[in-house]
């Protein structure tokens, strides 16, 4: 927290600048660059660190003005009026810098004034050295006022860099001993050449910053549907971010080192092709960034700081085309057994989209196995009793969902109908049984056991994804007497299905089919009672 | 070992499992792989199963694969694609096990009539 603040605002320069004395103790690294007056002249550093690029604040905003450079009165700022976040320390790590000024004509030792803010900084560099990305450079400047030879002058503003420097390194040891050999600190003379309003005293000072640097961009940790999924081109490839569609905002972070969130304001910009993109994304986070899920597509995005873009990645809204390629009526096939089998078929394909996500050269690396189990891989098929977990090998696989219902109005018990190793006859003899229902998990195919009838390889079949299957009940003639009948009906819902990071997600609409095999027992045999097939889930 | 733990064993840690079968097979515990063989829904141990037992050879673990496919020739009846593909895969599998335990070649053909024929031949054997 900024218990006491106290900064002077120059209209006419168009920024702000601390300058009274006692604001060091407390006002340890610059203000927040967020807040801070906008056109900061580039300082020493040539750093982007010290170049401001939001507005000016309103005079409001403002806790002194001009006049009160002269009152050397202090003004104690109301905790309740401090900007969010800030927290009451002595190291306030929203700041990426910190001037100390007012050294005597033509010396380079420090005042009584700047050990506090020596100890300070020892503190601040030591608290961001734990950071996951911490800082090592530490740019240490001197300059001077204008009196005196320019080469005097590049001597000055050096021995007022080491004075600064040895101090800190004095500092840091004593608070953790060898700590300071964890630092570069990179020491610069500006001489007089860049002269700061406010007077003599204030340009007789020494900067310290420390770099930000945009080391990546990751999924922000509230969006667990978002996932980065590597390059097939490894290293050399960009970053790729996938979900599925409509699976809510993909919520991006940029990683910053060190990760002083209130020292971005507005320097740290994104962009998007294709689609918007808002920042910040999580409350006033400018790290952040949303775009949103609604429609597939390939969307490049890029990070700028400053105006520059310093990183650039895509996002992959991912979805596909489901066609129905080819159906087959329900038949009788001739089988060798002493009954009546009846069986369906439907043929679907699926289109990827964005296609791009298959064919561009830098792309997710979304081929070759998956890497996580199917959704209820432990649960196992209707029928025969296969786990589920056999459904998918590779990343994109092409799956079903199946329900099921039992009309067995004879009560024929189980050993007079077909043999099964699933759960099929669960609950015979009974008039009517439902022994498999649609999964309430989106992305778990029940009807999926193997992918020997699927291609699930867009990368080698034009985009595309297929799966095949012919359903096939049969009634032995041992069972039942003429008259009789007996139904089940199988509803399908078709769907592609793609693995991400630890999840799978369903890719597609559902396609749904049925085939409803009906028998009637007639000459003592049984017979086709008008079977149907058909593209939707009616009659459940 | 109980069935349900080498099933467990085959999936998170094949090679402990095929030691396990292994084993069977250096002790030539024809009745345990036979029901294995029969019993499981893991595929692979399945699989493994009858090939222990084909590398058994002999009369018993002869008779058991000819059982076993035996109970598989039966006609697809209910199911899917996938279901059926299984059916089929088992039958084949089932057909070039006992052959190896005999050590004889494959029939060339797997209409029922062939696997029928063959499994006769396989009894008399």
């Amino acid at each position: 927290m900024r218990n006491r603040l106290a900064r002077s605002y120059g209209v006419d320069e168009g920024w702000g600048y601390p300058s009274r004395r006692d604001r060091r103790a407390a006002d340890l690294f610059w203000a927040s660059l967020v807040g801070e007056p906008a056109a900061r002249p580039q300082t020493s550093f040539g750093s982007a660190l010290t170049t401001g690029s939001v507005a000016p604040p309103s005079e409001a905003a403002l806790i002194h003005t001009p006049a009160d450079e002269d009152s050397g009165e202090v003004i104690d700022l109301p905790a309740e009026a401090l900007p969010a976040g800030q927290t009451a320390s002595t190291c306030d790590i929203s700041k990426t810098s910190e001037t100390l000024d007012q050294f005597a004509h033509n010396s380079s030792t420090l005042t009584a004034a700047h050990p506090p803010i020596i100890d300070a900084l020892a503190d601040c560099l030591l608290a961001l050295r734990a950071d996951p990305r911490p800082i090592r450079n530490v740019d240490i400047a001197g300059f001077t006022d204008p009196t005196g030879t320019a080469t005097f002058n590049q001597g000055l503003g050096e021995r007022r860099a080491k004075a600064v420097r040895d101090a800190l390194v004095k500092a840091l040891n004593t608070r953790s001993a060898g700590s300071a050999a964890t630092f570069n600190f990179r020491l610069r003379s500006a001489g007089a050449t860049q002269q700061i309003p406010g007077g003599n005293p204030g340009n007789r000072r020494v900067e310290v910053s420390v770099d930000i640097a945009v080391s990546d961009i990751v999924v922000h940790a509230s969006d667990t549907d978002t996932h980065e999924i590597p390059s097939n081109l490894g290293g050399a490839g960009l970053e790729h971010f996938c979900c599925v569609k409509n699976t809510g905002d993909i919520v991006l972070q940029a990683l910053i080192a060190p990760s002083i969130p209130g020292a971005i304001g507005g320097r740290l910009t994104w962009g998007a092709t294709g689609t918007a993109v808002t920042s910040p994304a999580v409350g006033t986070d400018g790290r952040t960034a949303k775009l949103s899920s609604a429609a597939a597509g390939k969307f490049p995005i890029q990070l700028n700081w400053d105006g520059a873009v310093v990183r650039r990645a895509v996002v992959w809204v991912i979805w596909s085309r489901i066609d129905v390629t080819c159906t087959r009526p329900p038949t009788t096939p001739v089988v060798a057994f002493a009954g009546l089998s009846i069986t369906a078929g439907i043929d679907h394909t699926f289109t990827v989209d964005p296609p791009a996500i298959v064919t561009d050269a830098d792309r997710p690396a979304l081929d070759g196995p998956n890497t996580a189990a199917v959704p209820g891989a432990a649960l196992t098929h209707v029928i025969s009793g296969n786990p589920l977990a056999g459904g998918a090998v590779k990343k994109w696989d092409a799956s079903r969902q199946i329900r099921m219902k039992v009309l067995n109005p004879r009560l024929y018990p189980v050993a007079q109908l077909p043999p099964v190793a699933g759960h099929l006859w669960n609950g015979q003899p009974a008039a009517t049984t439902v022994p498999e229902n649609y999964p309430a998990t989106d992305g778990q195919g029940n009807d999926d056991t193997h992918h020997c009838d699927e291609t699930n390889n867009p990368y080698e079949d034009c985009d595309r994804v297929t799966a095949l299957d012919n359903p096939r009940m049969s009634m032995a003639n041992a069972t039942g007497a003429n008259g009789d009948t007996f139904e089940t009906r199988f509803q399908f819902r078709e769907f592609l299905r793609v693995n991400l990071g630890t999840k799978w997600y369903r890719a597609s609409d559902f396609s749904l089919w049925r085939f409803h095999a009906r028998f009637l027992r007639a000459g003592g045999a049984w017979t086709n009672n008008g079977s149907a097939f058909a593209r939707d889930n009616a009659g459940f | 070992m109980r069935l349900e733990e080498l099933e467990e064993l085959v999936e998170e840690n094949p090679s402990e499992a095929e030691a396990a079968i292994a084993e069977l097979v250096s002790t030539s515990s024809v009745g345990e792989l036979a029901e294995i063989a029969k019993s499981t829904r893991a595929q692979r141990l399945a699989g493994s199963a009858m090939e222990g037992l084909a590398d058994v050879g002999g009369p018993e673990a002869t008779g058991a694969l000819v059982e076993l496919l035996e109970q598989a020739s039966t006609p697809f009846l209910i199911g899917g694609t996938e279901q059926q593909l299984d059916h089929q895969r088992r039958q084949d599998r089932l057909v070039r096990a006992v052959a190896r335990a005999r050590n004889v070649p494959p029939p060339a053909g797997r209409s029922p009539e062939d696997i029928e024929e063959f499994i006769e031949e396989s009894r008399r054997s």
